[in-house]
Protein backbone atom coordinates (compact mmCIF):
# COMPACT_ATOMS: atom_id res chain seq x y z
CA UNK A 1 0.00 0.00 0.00
CA UNK A 2 2.62 2.28 1.05
CA UNK A 3 5.42 3.67 -0.70
CA UNK A 4 8.05 4.57 1.46
CA UNK A 5 11.22 2.34 2.10
CA UNK A 6 10.80 3.01 5.88
CA UNK A 7 7.78 1.90 6.75
CA UNK A 8 8.99 -1.82 7.72
CA UNK A 9 10.96 0.23 10.05
CA UNK A 10 7.81 2.04 11.12
CA UNK A 11 6.05 -1.17 11.83
CA UNK A 12 9.02 -2.72 14.07
CA UNK A 13 9.74 0.52 15.90
CA UNK A 14 5.93 -0.25 17.01
CA UNK A 15 6.71 -3.84 18.06
CA UNK A 16 9.87 -2.21 20.15
CA UNK A 17 12.30 -4.23 17.45
CA UNK A 18 14.32 -1.40 16.59
CA UNK A 19 17.64 -0.54 18.95
CA UNK A 20 17.64 2.86 20.21
CA UNK A 21 18.99 5.22 17.66
CA UNK A 22 16.75 3.47 14.55
CA UNK A 23 13.99 3.93 17.29
CA UNK A 24 14.66 7.70 17.13
CA UNK A 25 15.45 7.34 13.49
CA UNK A 26 12.22 6.59 12.81
CA UNK A 27 10.34 8.65 14.44
CA UNK A 28 12.12 11.49 13.59
CA UNK A 29 11.32 10.30 10.17
CA UNK A 30 7.40 9.70 10.39
CA UNK A 31 7.30 13.22 11.41
CA UNK A 32 8.03 14.54 8.07
CA UNK A 33 6.55 10.94 5.89
CA UNK A 34 2.45 10.51 5.98
CA UNK A 35 2.65 7.70 5.39
CA UNK A 36 5.13 6.12 8.13
CA UNK A 37 3.24 8.01 10.28
CA UNK A 38 -0.32 6.48 9.12
CA UNK A 39 1.30 3.14 9.84
CA UNK A 40 2.15 4.07 13.45
CA UNK A 41 -1.09 5.22 14.34
CA UNK A 42 -2.61 2.01 12.49
CA UNK A 43 -0.33 -0.26 14.58
CA UNK A 44 -1.02 1.34 17.60
CA UNK A 45 -4.81 0.78 17.23
CA UNK A 46 -4.22 -2.36 16.32
CA UNK A 47 -2.29 -3.18 19.34
CA UNK A 48 -4.50 -1.40 21.62
CA UNK A 49 -7.80 -3.63 20.24
CA UNK A 50 -5.75 -6.81 20.77
CA UNK A 51 -4.43 -6.20 24.57
CA UNK A 52 -8.50 -5.26 24.80
CA UNK A 53 -9.30 -9.05 23.66
CA UNK A 54 -6.31 -10.54 25.24
CA UNK A 55 -8.24 -9.33 28.42
CA UNK A 56 -11.71 -10.09 27.29
CA UNK A 57 -10.25 -13.68 26.84
CA UNK A 58 -8.14 -14.21 29.51
CA UNK A 59 -8.48 -17.84 30.40
CA UNK A 60 -9.63 -17.87 33.74
CA UNK A 61 -9.93 -21.93 34.60
CA UNK A 62 -7.21 -23.21 32.54
CA UNK A 63 -4.06 -23.10 35.19
CA UNK A 64 -6.65 -24.72 37.67
CA UNK A 65 -8.19 -27.19 34.92
CA UNK A 66 -4.20 -28.15 34.17
CA UNK A 67 -3.44 -28.46 37.59
CA UNK A 68 -6.33 -30.40 38.53
CA UNK A 69 -5.63 -32.79 35.32
CA UNK A 70 -2.07 -34.16 36.57
CA UNK A 71 -2.98 -34.35 40.47
CA UNK A 72 -5.70 -36.53 38.79
CA UNK A 73 -2.88 -38.15 36.52
CA UNK A 74 -0.24 -38.35 39.86
CA UNK A 75 -3.41 -40.18 41.97
CA UNK A 76 -3.77 -42.51 38.71
CA UNK A 77 -0.32 -44.00 39.33
CA UNK A 78 -0.45 -44.52 42.48
CA UNK A 79 -3.74 -46.50 41.96
CA UNK A 80 -1.31 -48.44 39.32
CA UNK A 81 1.28 -48.77 41.84
CA UNK A 82 -1.36 -50.09 44.31
CA UNK A 83 -3.07 -52.57 42.00
CA UNK A 84 0.48 -53.67 41.29
CA UNK A 85 1.44 -54.25 44.79
CA UNK A 86 -1.29 -56.06 46.16
CA UNK A 87 -1.34 -59.31 44.16
CA UNK A 88 2.58 -59.34 44.71
CA UNK A 89 2.16 -59.23 48.52
CA UNK A 90 -0.43 -61.76 48.37
CA UNK A 91 1.90 -63.75 46.10
CA UNK A 92 4.89 -63.28 48.70
CA UNK A 93 2.77 -64.62 51.88
CA UNK A 94 1.40 -67.62 50.04
CA UNK A 95 5.20 -68.90 49.23
CA UNK A 96 5.78 -68.15 52.74
CA UNK A 97 3.00 -69.65 54.01
CA UNK A 98 4.20 -72.79 51.20
CA UNK A 99 7.27 -72.52 52.93
CA UNK A 100 6.68 -73.01 56.29
CA UNK A 101 3.69 -75.98 55.89
CA UNK A 102 6.32 -77.79 53.55
CA UNK A 103 8.95 -77.41 56.30
CA UNK A 104 7.07 -78.95 59.06
CA UNK A 105 6.38 -81.92 56.88
CA UNK A 106 10.24 -82.51 56.67
CA UNK A 107 12.51 -84.41 58.88
CA UNK A 108 14.63 -81.12 59.55
CA UNK A 109 14.15 -78.83 62.35
CA UNK A 110 11.24 -76.74 61.43
CA UNK A 111 11.89 -73.46 60.29
CA UNK A 112 10.08 -71.54 63.12
CA UNK A 113 12.16 -73.20 65.48
CA UNK A 114 15.05 -72.38 63.43
CA UNK A 115 14.35 -68.87 64.01
CA UNK A 116 13.87 -69.09 67.54
CA UNK A 117 16.81 -70.92 67.97
CA UNK A 118 19.02 -67.86 66.36
CA UNK A 119 17.02 -65.99 68.38
CA UNK A 120 18.21 -67.38 71.26
CA UNK A 121 21.69 -67.66 70.27
CA UNK A 122 22.08 -64.17 69.62
CA UNK A 123 21.11 -62.83 72.63
CA UNK A 124 23.06 -65.52 74.77
CA UNK A 125 26.21 -63.53 72.54
CA UNK A 126 24.85 -60.14 73.71
CA UNK A 127 24.36 -61.48 77.61
CA UNK A 128 27.95 -63.05 77.52
CA UNK A 129 29.25 -59.76 76.58
CA UNK A 130 27.67 -57.66 79.04
CA UNK A 131 29.07 -60.48 81.26
CA UNK A 132 32.44 -60.11 80.47
CA UNK A 133 32.59 -56.37 80.50
CA UNK A 134 31.24 -56.20 83.77
CA UNK A 135 33.84 -58.66 84.87
CA UNK A 136 36.82 -56.36 83.52
CA UNK A 137 34.80 -53.42 85.29
CA UNK A 138 35.59 -55.32 88.64
CA UNK A 139 38.71 -55.95 87.88
CA UNK A 140 39.93 -52.32 87.34
CA UNK A 141 40.94 -52.57 83.95
CA UNK A 142 39.62 -49.31 81.89
CA UNK A 143 38.83 -49.88 79.11
CA UNK B 1 11.40 -10.74 24.58
CA UNK B 2 9.12 -13.05 23.96
CA UNK B 3 6.09 -14.01 25.85
CA UNK B 4 7.58 -16.81 27.63
CA UNK B 5 10.31 -16.32 29.98
CA UNK B 6 13.80 -18.46 30.20
CA UNK B 7 13.69 -20.65 32.43
CA UNK B 8 16.86 -22.01 33.82
CA UNK B 9 17.70 -25.72 33.10
CA UNK B 10 17.84 -26.79 37.18
CA UNK B 11 14.29 -25.43 37.43
CA UNK B 12 12.77 -27.58 34.00
CA UNK B 13 15.11 -30.56 35.48
CA UNK B 14 12.76 -30.28 38.73
CA UNK B 15 9.91 -30.02 36.93
CA UNK B 16 10.76 -33.00 34.98
CA UNK B 17 11.57 -34.77 37.70
CA UNK B 18 8.15 -34.30 39.34
CA UNK B 19 8.70 -30.91 41.84
CA UNK B 20 5.18 -29.66 42.04
CA UNK B 21 6.51 -26.56 43.71
CA UNK B 22 8.76 -25.73 39.82
CA UNK B 23 6.13 -27.94 38.42
CA UNK B 24 3.14 -25.42 39.39
CA UNK B 25 5.58 -22.04 38.56
CA UNK B 26 6.14 -23.59 34.91
CA UNK B 27 1.80 -24.26 34.83
CA UNK B 28 1.23 -20.62 36.17
CA UNK B 29 4.05 -19.38 33.45
CA UNK B 30 3.00 -21.07 30.44
CA UNK B 31 -0.86 -21.14 30.40
CA UNK B 32 -1.94 -17.67 29.31
CA UNK B 33 1.14 -17.61 26.36
CA UNK B 34 0.05 -21.22 24.87
CA UNK B 35 -3.82 -20.30 25.17
CA UNK B 36 -3.46 -17.21 23.60
CA UNK B 37 -1.17 -18.94 21.08
CA UNK B 38 -3.80 -21.66 20.52
CA UNK B 39 -6.44 -19.19 20.15
CA UNK B 40 -4.24 -17.52 17.15
CA UNK B 41 -4.04 -20.73 15.83
CA UNK B 42 -7.55 -22.20 16.26
CA UNK B 43 -9.58 -18.85 16.24
CA UNK B 44 -12.16 -20.41 18.66
CA UNK B 45 -12.35 -19.65 22.50
CA UNK B 46 -13.29 -23.07 24.04
CA UNK B 47 -11.44 -25.01 21.60
CA UNK B 48 -8.25 -22.77 22.76
CA UNK B 49 -8.86 -23.26 26.49
CA UNK B 50 -9.32 -27.32 25.64
CA UNK B 51 -6.23 -27.77 23.26
CA UNK B 52 -4.17 -25.08 25.68
CA UNK B 53 -4.38 -27.65 28.75
CA UNK B 54 -3.40 -30.38 26.39
CA UNK B 55 -0.52 -28.81 24.56
CA UNK B 56 0.70 -28.02 28.65
CA UNK B 57 0.35 -31.51 30.06
CA UNK B 58 2.01 -32.24 26.85
CA UNK B 59 4.49 -30.06 27.45
CA UNK B 60 5.01 -31.32 31.01
CA UNK B 61 5.17 -35.11 30.43
CA UNK B 62 8.06 -34.41 27.56
CA UNK B 63 10.58 -32.04 29.83
CA UNK B 64 12.90 -34.77 30.03
CA UNK B 65 12.91 -34.71 26.00
CA UNK B 66 13.91 -30.59 25.75
CA UNK B 67 17.60 -30.48 25.47
CA UNK B 68 18.19 -27.17 25.65
CA UNK B 69 19.16 -26.92 21.64
CA UNK B 70 16.91 -24.58 20.84
CA UNK B 71 15.03 -21.45 23.50
CA UNK B 72 12.41 -22.72 25.71
CA UNK B 73 9.75 -20.79 24.83
CA UNK B 74 10.45 -21.90 21.06
CA UNK B 75 10.09 -25.52 22.20
CA UNK B 76 6.82 -24.86 24.25
CA UNK B 77 5.40 -23.45 21.19
CA UNK B 78 6.29 -25.83 18.39
CA UNK B 79 4.79 -28.85 21.11
CA UNK B 80 1.32 -26.44 21.43
CA UNK B 81 1.51 -25.98 17.13
CA UNK B 82 1.64 -29.88 16.42
CA UNK B 83 -1.08 -30.32 18.37
CA UNK B 84 -3.42 -27.52 17.27
CA UNK B 85 -2.24 -28.45 13.61
CA UNK B 86 -2.99 -32.41 14.72
CA UNK B 87 -6.95 -30.87 16.14
CA UNK B 88 -7.82 -28.56 13.39
CA UNK B 89 -6.66 -31.69 10.91
CA UNK B 90 -8.73 -33.76 12.95
CA UNK B 91 -11.74 -31.08 13.62
CA UNK B 92 -11.75 -29.74 9.67
CA UNK B 93 -15.04 -28.71 9.53
CA UNK B 94 -15.02 -27.16 12.85
CA UNK B 95 -17.25 -23.62 13.57
CA UNK B 96 -15.05 -21.09 13.01
CA UNK B 97 -15.94 -18.42 16.02
CA UNK B 98 -14.10 -15.36 14.41
CA UNK B 99 -11.46 -13.58 17.37
CA UNK B 100 -14.07 -10.91 17.13
CA UNK B 101 -16.90 -12.71 18.49
CA UNK B 102 -15.08 -13.61 21.99
CA UNK B 103 -16.75 -11.84 24.82
CA UNK B 104 -16.18 -8.18 24.57
CA UNK B 105 -19.14 -7.43 26.80
CA UNK B 106 -16.78 -5.51 29.75
CA UNK B 107 -16.25 -3.07 26.72
CA UNK B 108 -19.76 -2.28 26.13
CA UNK B 109 -19.94 1.35 24.50
CA UNK B 110 -22.35 3.38 27.15
CA UNK B 111 -22.37 6.79 26.17
CA UNK B 112 -22.05 8.89 22.18
CA UNK B 113 -18.37 8.73 22.26
CA UNK B 114 -18.01 5.30 23.95
CA UNK B 115 -20.32 4.03 20.65
CA UNK B 116 -17.62 5.88 18.26
CA UNK B 117 -15.63 3.85 19.98
CA UNK B 118 -17.17 0.77 19.77
CA UNK B 119 -18.03 1.69 15.63
CA UNK B 120 -14.23 1.67 15.20
CA UNK B 121 -13.88 -1.37 17.23
CA UNK B 122 -16.04 -3.35 14.62
CA UNK B 123 -14.51 -1.54 11.78
CA UNK B 124 -11.17 -3.44 12.82
CA UNK B 125 -12.76 -6.49 13.41
CA UNK B 126 -14.80 -6.05 10.53
CA UNK B 127 -11.09 -5.39 8.32
CA UNK B 128 -9.56 -7.84 10.26
CA UNK B 129 -11.72 -10.65 8.62
CA UNK B 130 -11.52 -10.08 5.43
CA UNK B 131 -7.54 -10.41 5.56
CA UNK B 132 -6.35 -14.25 4.23
CA UNK B 133 -5.86 -17.02 6.54
CA UNK B 134 -2.09 -16.54 6.75
CA UNK B 135 -2.32 -12.77 7.05
CA UNK B 136 -4.94 -12.83 10.12
CA UNK B 137 -2.91 -16.00 11.78
CA UNK B 138 0.78 -14.20 11.68
CA UNK B 139 -1.29 -10.44 12.65
CA UNK B 140 -3.12 -13.00 15.95
CA UNK B 141 0.35 -14.89 16.69
CA UNK B 142 2.13 -11.10 17.23
CA UNK B 143 -0.27 -9.24 18.74
CA UNK B 144 -2.74 -11.86 20.74
CA UNK B 145 -0.35 -14.39 21.72
CA UNK B 146 2.65 -11.75 21.43
CA UNK B 147 5.22 -13.69 20.11
CA UNK B 148 8.39 -12.64 19.67
CA UNK B 149 10.07 -12.72 15.47
CA UNK B 150 11.59 -15.52 16.82
CA UNK B 151 8.97 -17.41 18.47
CA UNK B 152 6.96 -17.19 15.27
CA UNK B 153 9.25 -18.44 13.36
CA UNK B 154 9.80 -21.47 15.60
CA UNK B 155 6.38 -22.21 15.86
CA UNK B 156 5.49 -21.70 12.47
CA UNK B 157 8.30 -23.70 11.20
CA UNK B 158 9.78 -20.87 9.06
CA UNK B 159 12.92 -18.29 8.99
CA UNK B 160 13.05 -15.16 10.70
CA UNK B 161 13.15 -13.18 7.81
CA UNK B 162 10.09 -14.92 6.68
CA UNK B 163 7.70 -13.99 9.67
CA UNK B 164 8.87 -9.68 9.43
CA UNK B 165 8.03 -9.99 5.20
CA UNK B 166 4.65 -11.58 5.97
CA UNK B 167 3.81 -9.68 9.05
CA UNK B 168 4.94 -6.56 7.05
CA UNK B 169 2.55 -7.48 4.22
CA UNK B 170 -0.43 -8.14 6.61
CA UNK B 171 -0.24 -4.88 8.18
CA UNK B 172 -0.26 -3.13 4.94
CA UNK B 173 -2.64 -5.40 3.57
CA UNK B 174 -4.63 -4.37 7.01
CA UNK B 175 -4.09 -0.67 5.77
CA UNK B 176 -5.58 -1.09 2.69
CA UNK B 177 -8.36 -2.95 3.74
CA UNK B 178 -9.04 0.05 6.22
CA UNK B 179 -7.97 2.66 3.72
CA UNK B 180 -10.75 0.91 1.61
CA UNK B 181 -13.58 1.38 4.25
CA UNK B 182 -13.49 4.80 4.13
CA UNK B 183 -11.43 4.87 7.41
CA UNK B 184 -9.08 7.29 8.43
CA UNK B 185 -6.31 5.80 11.03
CA UNK B 186 -6.77 6.30 14.82
CA UNK B 187 -5.33 5.10 18.06
CA UNK B 188 -7.66 6.92 20.27
CA UNK B 189 -10.66 5.70 19.54
CA UNK B 190 -10.59 2.08 20.47
CA UNK B 191 -8.48 3.29 23.27
CA UNK B 192 -11.65 5.25 24.65
CA UNK B 193 -13.24 1.77 25.46
CA UNK B 194 -11.07 1.02 28.50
Amino acid sequence: MGNCSELEKAYMFGDGELPPEEAAAAIAHAASCPDCAAAMETHERVKTYFSLLRQAARPVGLEASVKYALRAAAEEDIGILWRAMVPAGALAFATLGCWLLLDSWTDQQPLSDMIVDRGSAIYEVIGGTDDLLRQLKLEGQDL
Amino acid sequence: MGAIPDFPPEKLELAASGDSAATEELVRALSAPVYYFCLAILKNGEQAEDAAQEALLKVLSSLVSFKGKSAFGSWVYSVASNHCLDLARKNSRRRETSLEELSLSGFEPCDGSDSEAAAARHSLEAALAELSEEHRTVINLRELAGMSYGEIAAATSCSEGTVKSRLFRAREELRRVLAARGEKPDAEPVAKEL
